[in-house]
């Protein structure tokens, strides 16, 4: 079987990639009569992240989606996904926060563990690969956080390490790679999908 | 002179050697976070804001310091992008923010090449003669 489409966006905070990720995927699966399917990395930890998520969960209303909440352990989605579904997973940086400090308190976070992270990465690709298996088409949605002053805490200088060398092996991954810049894409990559 | 520019973490250095593989560099001087005295071989200057930071000199003064170094020579600056955070509360953050901002903008005018590096993927912003 032929491998789906992979595509890489990453935009600053309201800057519109969810937006132009979503009527992308709407406008391809409605051609293909395809499922749309979100995968919502983010998690409800106060009152402003439950109305982003409401305001997130409204935006995609219209269309039919189906929503499935991974905040970790993404490899979980694999068996929901079937064969001409477009895929959503909103967004990366979230999921690597998430996966990083969950157990922070109980001293069990996976960025105080050795190779812990490093399984994770492989977790990963392999989860982004067995979803390209069956989904023609997969589009990653991150933020751009790297080009600030560097951090003092040795935490914040892990996760961006991390974000950063992931970014990287998604974008060399990716058919199209884009960089949002507030609603205009700007193609690194430009694949053979749309 | 040719300018890389980034943000953190994005390959930059990378995306360095593999371009001095391609052109067969071989007796190249690799500076992190110092600016090495005038000379003829090949130059990379990489963690110019970390150099900046410890800096006494003035700004005027570390500027032309950099020139020095660079001229009458191949030389490669590999500049991280500390621009687009939130505004730091400590003044010193703000001024290394400041600093760095108008040094690049004046490296990016002298430098006959300017390439920004996303993700481990080039785009030419500047070339002379193009």
């Amino acid at each position: 079987m032929v491998r789906g489409k992979l595509t890489f966006i990453s935009g600053g905070v309201r800057s519109g990639k969810s937006a132009f990720a979503e009527r992308q995927l709407v406008e391809i699966a409605e051609d293909c009569g395809g499922r749309l399917v979100y995968i919502a990395s983010g998690t409800r930890v106060d009152a402003e992240m439950k109305k982003r998520i409401e305001t997130h969960r409204r935006d995609r209303a219209e269309n039919n989606w189906l929503t499935i909440e991974k905040p970790v352990n993404l490899e979980e989605v694999v068996p929901f996904i079937r064969e001409n579904d477009f895929v959503l997973w909103d967004c990366l940086t979230t999921w690597l926060a998430n996966e990083l400090y969950t157990g922070w308190e109980t001293g069990t976070a996976c960025i105080a563990l050795p190779n812990c992270m490093e399984r994770k990465e492989t977790h990963l690709y392999n989860t982004i690969e067995a979803i390209l298996a069956k989904a023609p088409q997969l589009v990653i949605v991150s933020n751009e956080v790297l080009d600030d002053l560097p951090p003092q805490d040795a935490e914040t200088k892990t996760y961006r390490r991390w974000l950063g060398m992931i970014h990287q092996k998604l974008v060399a991954r990716a058919n199209t790679a884009i960089e949002m810049e507030y609603g205009m894409p700007m193609f690194w990559k430009k694949g053979d999908d749309r | 002179m040719h300018v890389i520019i980034g943000g953190a973490h994005n390959g930059k250095r990378e995306f360095v050697r593999k371009l001095l593989n391609e052109l067969n560099e071989e007796d190249i001087n690799w500076c992190e976070g110092e600016i090495p005295a005038p000379g003829n071989d090949t130059v990379v200057l990489a963690g110019l804001e970390n150099w900046l930071a410890q800096c006494e000199l003035s700004e005027e003064k570390a500027y032309d310091f950099i020139i020095k170094a660079v001229e009458k020579r191949p030389a490669i600056i590999i500049l991280t992008d500390i621009s687009r955070g939130i505004v730091p509360m400590d003044a010193n953050l703000r001024k290394l923010r400041d600093t760095c901002g108008r040094v690049y903008q004046r490296l990016f005018a002298e430098a006959s090449e300017v390439t920004k590096v996303w993700y481990g993927i080039p785009q030419t912003i500047k070339k002379r003669g193009e």
